[in-house]
């Protein structure tokens, strides 16, 4: 066996446990509990959304007409057909304002340690995300992280702590509680765009 | 009316079939069940008024897939305040031996490719997912995260070299990924 082939084989291995360790990770999860019935209402708002569009291109469409005719008729009623006309204009407009996809509630981060410690930190300003921070499910040390958050919540990695730092710009949290837990986080979850939708 | 109808059986048909495989997609970029889920709720709920013209594309699912990868990508960005910094070599993760024979040692080492694999910067761990998971070619991983052929082949190697490192001693070096990925597909 050359170097050649002994790399290959290496990559190969890596590969495959790799490939077996998704697997693995993916195998339990079951199906995704969808909600259809929310799928679909998305889809019939949008319909509704560009319905509204459409309506209110056409009552443009009739009040310039009428602003037309009005104008070269003179007549009173004629402007006030043109405000009337006006107004649902201004109403269909509207079907463009509120977004159809529901925004998230206000951001914040909880995490627990293995001694127990919870920990919940609310992010300022108007993001719309939350940290879901978890565990190692092995619970190994070897592999803890640590938070260090900025002052005034400042903490400094403690001796033996393991693999990577964490660091949280202060422009990202306004509510401290129990850094001292913040030193047991494992591991930063991804990010969900709604906690209050659970 | 009816072709409204046929077209909802349509997409359910297709959301019965594969929304569990773009879960597991989903679960792998993000390494959360809710928020999986919530990524394939959302992909499905913008697909949805789009389906006739999705499913006339003839690949429902990549373009589903798509969709999952950038709303991930999007909350990966909206949270890339917080960063990752290596500490000191002896602070370094425990090495697992590397294909090891004892199924314990094994499951080990399939615990630590995880854990590295959830430490990756979202690209190089969606660009493994998508080459390694879904064995998609390295074009199709380049269209599916909206970036370059030669940013999928740096991000797939240097992201295999940061597993390596995380479950075994360094091999030899690595030869260019000219062929095709493993080329399994997610289940």
């Amino acid at each position: 066996m050359n170097d050649h082939d002994a790399a290959f084989i290496h990559h190969f291995d890596l590969e495959s446990e790799l490939y077996t360790a998704m697997a693995e990770e993916t195998d339990g999860l079951g199906p995704p509990e969808l909600d259809m019935d929310k799928v679909r209402g998305a889809g019939r708002r949008r319909r509704m959304v560009l319905a509204g569009s459409g309506a209110a291109v056409v009552l443009v469409g009739v009040a310039a007409v009428v602003l037309a005719v009005g104008g070269s008729g003179g007549s009173g009623s004629g402007g006030e057909t043109v405000a009337a006309a006006g107004s649902s204009s201004s109403h269909g407009a509207t079907t463009s304002g509120p977004s159809p996809t529901p925004t998230s509630a206000p951001p914040a981060i909880t995490a627990t340690g293995p001694d127990g410690g919870v920990v919940r930190i609310v992010p300022s300003g108007s993001g719309s995300v939350r940290y879901t921070l978890s565990l190692d499910p092995s619970g190994h040390c070897d592999h803890m992280l640590t938070m260090v958050l900025p002052p005034p919540f400042a903490t400094t990695p403690p001796s033996g702590t393991k693999a990577k730092v964490v660091t949280v710009p202060s422009s990202l949290w306004t509510t401290p509680a129990g850094s001292e837990a913040c030193r047991y986080i494992v591991d930063l979850g991804p990010l969900t765009s709604s906690p209050s939708s659970r | 009316m009816a072709r409204e109808a046929e077209e909802d059986l349509s997409f359910d048909e297709f959301v019965a079939a594969r929304a569990r495989s773009l879960f597991r997609t989903a679960y792998l970029l993000v390494h959360h069940r809710e928020t999986a889920e919530d990524l394939v709720q959302s992909a499905l709920e913008r697909a949805y008024p789009r389906w006739r013209r999705i499913r006339g594309t003839g690949a429902p699912e990549a373009y589903i897939r798509r969709i999952i990868v950038n709303l991930a990508n999007d909350m990966w960005r909206a949270g890339r305040g917080v960063q990752w910094q290596e500490l000191e070599e002896d602070h370094q993760p425990r090495l697992v031996p590397q294909a090891a024979a004892d199924p314990a040692e094994r499951v080990a080492t399939r615990d630590a490719l995880m854990r590295a694999l959830r430490s990756l910067p979202f690209g190089m761990r969606a660009a493994l997912v998508l080459r390694h998971w879904e064995g998609l070619s390295e074009r199709e991983t380049a269209e599916a995260l909206g970036v370059s052929l030669g940013t999928v082949k740096s991000q797939t190697n240097r992201g295999l070299e940061r597993l390596r490192a995380a479950v075994g001693p360094p091999g030899p070096p690595e030869p260019a990924l000219a062929g095709p990925p493993s080329g399994r597909r997610a289940l």
